[in-house]
């Protein structure tokens, strides 16, 4: 016990969601003991001045399927790092059963008309669906972007409420929200 | 909190991306009345079933983050690699220069301009690019003009920097301390221009060029 407040019980809410994921990971600990021992190893890898952080990122696949179309993509799998970065790219497009070449998808010169992917908005709001898509299944189950995807400050306040590092949010969205407002096309 | 706008005379295009050959370059320059920050990014345009490699380097100094767990307020040096393979390998190094006066940060500022252009050029050499196209991201000559000498005072600052304070290995609390196992982290041929003097600096020695 570090104080008279810790003698003092209290109760936070939280969504049944989580309480469960929490009920798996504590295993025999009690919820207090547990949340402590997440504090102490958050307060572990405080370093100051400098430092050097090699990390290594499994990638995990995902299927995102509409209309006639699978989408298949790949990002890193979540750790909780300051340097993780889900690095989400699309690896393979299905257009019933057949394969489609990546690059002549999002390509607008390409005379196939998949959809009105000549306007440069196709190509990105695609990209975003796929990482809320990553996040649901990598943080939050229960996530969803509010507003449009090129409301930066959305994610902001997202990606900070879910723990995400402010570099994923410059990677991961940022990068591309600068793209799409340069007029470059999502390739 | 320095200012860094004049500096912007140096490059032809910021924050958007530029193409050249298979790669894209950006250079990611900012200035608020808290924060700055000058980097230099490469990467490897994102071809599905080929390997990502990409890079990015400079100076800055963000607000104050209350969950980090380092000192971002403060400024700071930071090279990171990151290659995707079949798995993703990503290394970051940090240096906060913890006291530092006004007029050392806008030099060491200056300093991470003249980098960029000697590793842009050393990039495209490389990779066998057109060289005069470094012109597109920098402009090389006005910047070897003015900038002369800055690049030797950052350098010197990071070695004093991992001679003087801990270079903590985050992954299991590790102090790195010889040059070798810094080159063991840092091992992006790309960087050479800016690893192979402070690997040199710091122990005299001369080091493999990767």
């Amino acid at each position: 016990m570090n104080s008279e407040l810790d003698k003092i019980k209290s109760t936070i809410t939280i969504s049944l969601g989580v309480k469960n994921r929490l009920k798996k990971l504590k295993a025999n600990l009690s919820y207090e003991d547990f949340i402590l021992q997440l504090l102490r190893s958050k307060n572990k890898s405080i370093t100051k001045d400098n430092y050097v952080e090699l990390q290594k990122f499994e990638r995990k696949q995902l299927v995102y399927s509409f209309d006639e179309f699978k989408i298949v993509f790949e990002f890193n799998k979540y750790n909780n790092s300051e340097n993780y970065v889900f690095d989400l790219i699309i690896t393979r497009i299905l257009r019933k059963g057949k394969e489609i070449n990546v690059k002549d998808f999002f390509d607008p010169k390409n005379q196939e008309p998949y959809f009105s992917r000549e306007k440069i908005i196709f190509g990105y709001k695609l990209y975003f669906e796929l990482l809320t898509r990553a996040i649901k299944n990598e943080i939050e189950p229960l996530f969803k972007h509010k507003g449009r995807f090129e409301d930066y400050h959305s994610w902001q306040e997202e990606f900070d409420k879910l723990g995400l590092s402010s570099k994923a949010f410059d990677n991961d969205v940022m990068e591309k929200l600068n793209d799409y407002s340069s007029g470059v096309f999502y390739q | 909190m320095i200012n860094i706008n004049f500096l912007e005379q140096y490059f032809p295009v910021l924050n958007k991306p530029i193409k050249i050959g298979k790669y894209e370059f950006r250079i990611v320059f900012n200035q608020t009345e808290n924060t700055f920050v000058i980097n230099l990014k490469i990467r490897q345009q994102s071809i599905p079933g080929e390997h990502l490699i990409k890079f990015r380097f400079g100076i800055g100094q963000d607000q104050l983050k209350i969950n980090s767990s380092h000192e971002t307020h403060k400024p700071h040096f930071e090279i990171e690699t990151y290659k995707r393979e079949e798995e993703t390998i990503s290394t970051t190094v940090y240096f906060t220069f913890q006291e530092i006066s006004d007029e050392e940060l806008l030099n060491y500022a200056k300093g991470t301009v003249l980098l960029i252009e000697k590793i842009i050029y050393s990039f495209l050499e490389k990779n066998r690019l057109d060289l005069d196209l470094v012109d597109n991201i920098i402009y090389s000559e006005i910047v070897l003009k003015d900038l002369k000498g800055f690049d030797i005072t950052l350098i010197d600052a990071l070695v004093e920097s991992f001679k003087t304070k801990n270079l903590i290995l985050r992954d299991g609390h590790t102090v790195i301390k010889t040059p070798y196992k810094l080159q063991q982290c840092l091992s992006a041929p790309e960087l050479k221009p800016l690893l192979l003097p402070i690997l040199k600096k710091i122990s005299g020695k001369n080091y493999r060029k990767n």
